[in-house]
């Protein structure tokens, strides 16, 4: 039998997915004796997970809660987890660098309140880089996510001008040795994604994780749609604000203690 | 008489006038449209073995040659848009199965000269920007990434050793990947053999 | 009255050296373009925090030229002035030539400049970039058809349809342009509804007074000259256009000055914005706006050709002025992220934005001003477009 293989099983082996792979065989076959030895997952996150060949749907709207009292001025792992994740590098001109998430110190002028935060894409529900967007590059996935489809960027910048947050950078230079699941390239326009690679395959995004992991624990990620979700039980009990209220734009990044 | 010699020029007036603007359209589109596209002979022989031992690409050879640009340009859409990540016609996919090593083991980038992609496209002068973005390598993570692959399979033969339910967890499992149902299989009926 | 035109011939020595170095310069603006899709923009001075800089100033200030060019002929053919009609045709054309010239430097601007043919094929309608192709596209289109009918004997009972729709376009043309910034409530500086008439009078200024620089120079090569009465008709239809305008900068600062938000870039922009301020009150305000209306009304004699160069002359550096302090003095300012809070971060959060212009986005503006007005003078040569003098004889 081992001698009739099918025709792209051993590719599958290797390109596969693991992670998803594990958890559908878990799913429909083995036991749970099987359960420890597969890694820790969540019977509601193996409820929500979409198939692979299954499109995104609006049911669920990812989004961030971030705890300014919990992040710390000197801390930025959530910045670096992300340079590596999608390996933005440092090319030594701060001016034309990408940063798709930031950290921002705040001093209140009246009462000398200080405060810091990560800023990054707010994946607004109505998005003005995607009003702006010519060709309809940025666009805004099912799920939420505001991103930019780089196979029809033209590179005009005028998202980079529409966004209210700052979150948009032009790639001003010939990049090499991209990650296979973050493609970027010069002349094109990007943003945080919310780690969209690792959202369909049920992971948290990459600063979410460094911050959990090497920061602070500010950070939650989940679905806003999901009553249940951590993300909605955090901000259901404490108040939270989005920047930029004024806009009316409906992020899905929020932030509490502020 | 005049109004007529004026008519006549001015015909012969548009007349220059078309062949001036037919140039002047033909230079600015030269100009601007810096990347050609031609169809090439497609009897070209690649050299298609792969490090990894499979011997078939995920279409036949012949429909791969004339129709994986319309594949991947269906797949980019399905993936970046609706977040469908199937692989049979990814560019990853292509990547992982189609990239080489060296001597020293390394990855050659798919795109570098005689390589697997550049080796055609060369041949036939069909510029790609594919990998101005996307990686020319698998990531090394991949490649632990079938560690962890092949690791899982084992433990799970094992786990699975002397059970009644292998094959009603063939049956009952939905997968999605169905070769995986093979691989189960395999290592089952190895086992129980 | 029928009138008579002529081919572009000359004799001139300084027309061979025009033409030959505005196709030098239209292939070094070329150039820098392909230098800057090869190496990517960090060879300019454009950068995260000014993300478009001197190409887009120059871009749309030949797309707001190109605009109110066709004043001349929309007097012609639309409000009846029969002494502008020798110079409609020409009028046109510059029409032509000037958007062709604009939306190539901001064609070879684009990240990806190859990819002309997705901004062709893909379209977001909610998009004022989307909008704007095919208001520019149309626009080339009915310019050339009202042409046609200039020319055409058989056709020029269509002139005066085919004037009245070009000239509505292009109100709608510069009120697309004007939106461009005039929707962007991220930013402080824009965010506007008076940036379209802002824009729709800049482009009336920009259109008139580069035009009678270009002709000027033209006539003089090929011996044609412009009328007494359309000297003064085009001086006082300059100046009309820039006393409108200084009226709505002042409404648009008040406006921004009455509510506390806009205090800080105001105050940016007005005190202290180094370049932008200097650029502002010497070339907007003084040299765009308060001297052309001093000098002119300084006498009541009637204005002399070279009086009416010089107005124009002083008129386009303030408005290209003008569209700098705009574009990139209004990038410039931070965005205002948290109010009343000072802001700090490795990305320029909250610190004015630094620019400084390299030479290819330079060379590309300047290219493609050489080539508009390359493609204008190679076209009247196989075209008559000048009016021949016999016309003002026969005035």
């Amino acid at each position: 039998m081992s001698e009739k293989m099918p025709e792209n099983q051993t590719e599958c082996a290797i390109s596969g997915e693991p992670d998803r792979t594990r958890r559908r065989l878990f799913l429909g076959a083995v036991g749970g004796t099987a359960m420890a030895s597969l890694g820790g997952f969540h019977i509601a996150e193996l409820a929500l997970a979409k198939s692979d060949s299954e499109a995104v749907s609006n049911l669920a709207r990812w989004g961030l809660l971030i705890d300014s009292a919990k992040c710390a001025t000197d801390c930025d792992a959530c910045v670096s987890g992300c340079n590596t994740e999608h390996n933005l590098e440092d090319m030594g001109r701060p001016e034309t660098d990408a940063q798709w998430i930031r950290k921002l110190d705040l001093s209140d002028q009246q009462t000398g309140h200080v405060s810091s935060l990560p800023m990054m894409c707010q994946h607004c529900e109505s998005p003005p880089c995607v009003d702006v967007c010519p060709t309809g590059a940025s666009f805004k996935r099912d799920d939420g996510i505001v991103m930019v489809d780089k196979h029809t960027c033209i590179g005009c910048r005028y998202c980079v001008m529409a966004c209210p947050y700052k979150a948009r950078s032009f790639i001003h230079e010939t990049l090499s040795n991209q990650k296979s699941y973050s493609p970027r390239g010069k002349g094109t326009v990007e943003s945080c994604n919310l780690c969209v690679h690792r959202i369909d395959e049920d992971r948290q995004p990459a600063c979410v994780e460094a911050c959990n992991t090497d920061g602070k624990g500010a950070m939650i990620f989940g679905d806003l749609n999901d009553m249940d979700s951590d993300i909605s039980i955090a901000s259901s009990s404490k108040p939270s604000r989005q920047i930029r209220e004024d806009l009316g734009l409906n992020t899905g990044v929020r932030y509490q203690n502020l | 008489m005049a109004r007529f010699l004026e008519t006549r020029s001015i015909k012969l007036m548009w007349l220059k006038a078309w062949i001036f603007c037919a140039m002047l359209s033909v230079t600015l589109i030269t100009v601007l449209v810096t990347s050609t596209s031609t169809h090439g002979d497609s009897s070209i022989e690649t050299t298609t073995k792969r490090t990894n031992g499979v011997s078939q690409c995920v279409e036949p050879t012949d429909i791969m040659r004339r129709d994986h640009m319309n594949f991947l340009l269906h797949q980019r859409d399905k993936t970046v848009r609706e977040g469908i990540r199937t692989k049979q016609h990814s560019l990853k996919g292509c990547v992982d199965c189609h990239v080489k090593n060296n001597d020293q083991g390394e990855f050659i980038p798919v795109n570098a000269p005689e390589q697997f992609c550049a080796a055609c496209h060369t041949y036939t002068s069909v510029k790609i920007d594919c990998f101005e973005c996307h990686a020319t390598t698998p990531d090394v993570a991949l490649s632990e990434n079938k560690a962890d692959t092949d690791q899982l399979a084992k433990s799970l033969s094992q786990s699975l050793e002397g059970t009644q339910s292998v094959h009603e967890a063939n049956d009952q499992s939905e997968i999605g990947v169905w070769s995986f149902s093979h691989i189960l299989a395999d290592a089952s009926s190895s086992t129980l053999d | 009255m029928t009138e008579h035109f002529k081919l572009l011939k000359s004799d001139h020595p300084a027309y061979w050296v025009v033409l030959i170095l505005l196709a030098v310069f239209s292939a070094v603006g070329y150039g820098a373009a392909h230098y800057m899709d090869v190496e990517g923009h960090w060879v300019t001075g454009m950068n995260n925090q000014i993300v478009w800089g001197l190409p887009h100033v120059f871009a749309i200030f030949l797309i707001l030229s190109a605009s109110g060019a066709l004043n001349i002929a929309s007097m012609s053919s639309v409000f009846s002035q029969k002494d502008y009609k020798p110079w409609a045709r020409a009028s046109g054309l510059l029409s032509i030539c000037l958007l062709i010239g604009g939306l190539l430097i901001l064609v070879l601007d684009l990240g990806r400049p190859e990819r002309l043919i997705v901004a062709m094929t893909h379209y977001n309608f909610k998009s004022i970039f989307a909008w704007n192709i095919f208001l520019y596209v149309g626009f080339l289109g009915l310019v050339v058809i009202y042409l046609w009918s200039m020319f055409e004997h058989g056709l020029n009972k269509y002139t005066g349809k085919a004037g009245l729709f070009a000239f509505s376009w292009r109100f709608v043309l510069t009120s697309g342009t004007g939106s461009i910034f005039g929707f962007l409530v991220a930013r402080q500086f824009y965010d506007s509804a008076m940036m379209v008439p802002l824009f729709i009078v800049l482009s009336l200024i920009l259109g008139t007074a580069l035009f009678i620089l270009i002709m000027s120079v033209i006539s003089q090569w090929s011996g044609v000259s412009f009328s007494d009465a359309i000297v003064k008709k085009l001086s006082s239809l300059l100046i009309g256009f820039i006393a409108l305008e200084l009226f709505l900068v002042v409404v648009f600062h008040l406006t921004n000055l009455y509510v506390t938000e806009h205090h800080g870039v105001e105050y940016f922009i007005l005190f202290d914005g180094q370049q932008y301020t200097v650029l502002f009150w010497l070339g907007q305000v003084l040299l765009g706006g308060v001297l052309p209306l001093l000098y002119y009304f300084s006498t009541s004699r009637e204005k002399t050709m070279p009086e009416l160069v010089g107005l124009s002359l002083a008129v386009v550096v303030g408005g290209f002025s003008q569209l700098y302090v705009i574009i990139i003095g209004g990038q410039a300012y931070p965005l205002a992220l948290f109010p009343g809070k000072t802001v700090s971060s490795t990305f320029f959060d909250g610190a004015i934005a630094h620019y400084v212009p390299r030479l290819p986005e330079l060379l590309l503006g300047v290219g493609g001003i050489a080539i508009s007005i390359l493609l204008l003078i190679l076209t009247m040569r196989v075209l008559p477009f000048l009016p021949d003098n016999r016309a003002h004889e026969a005035n």
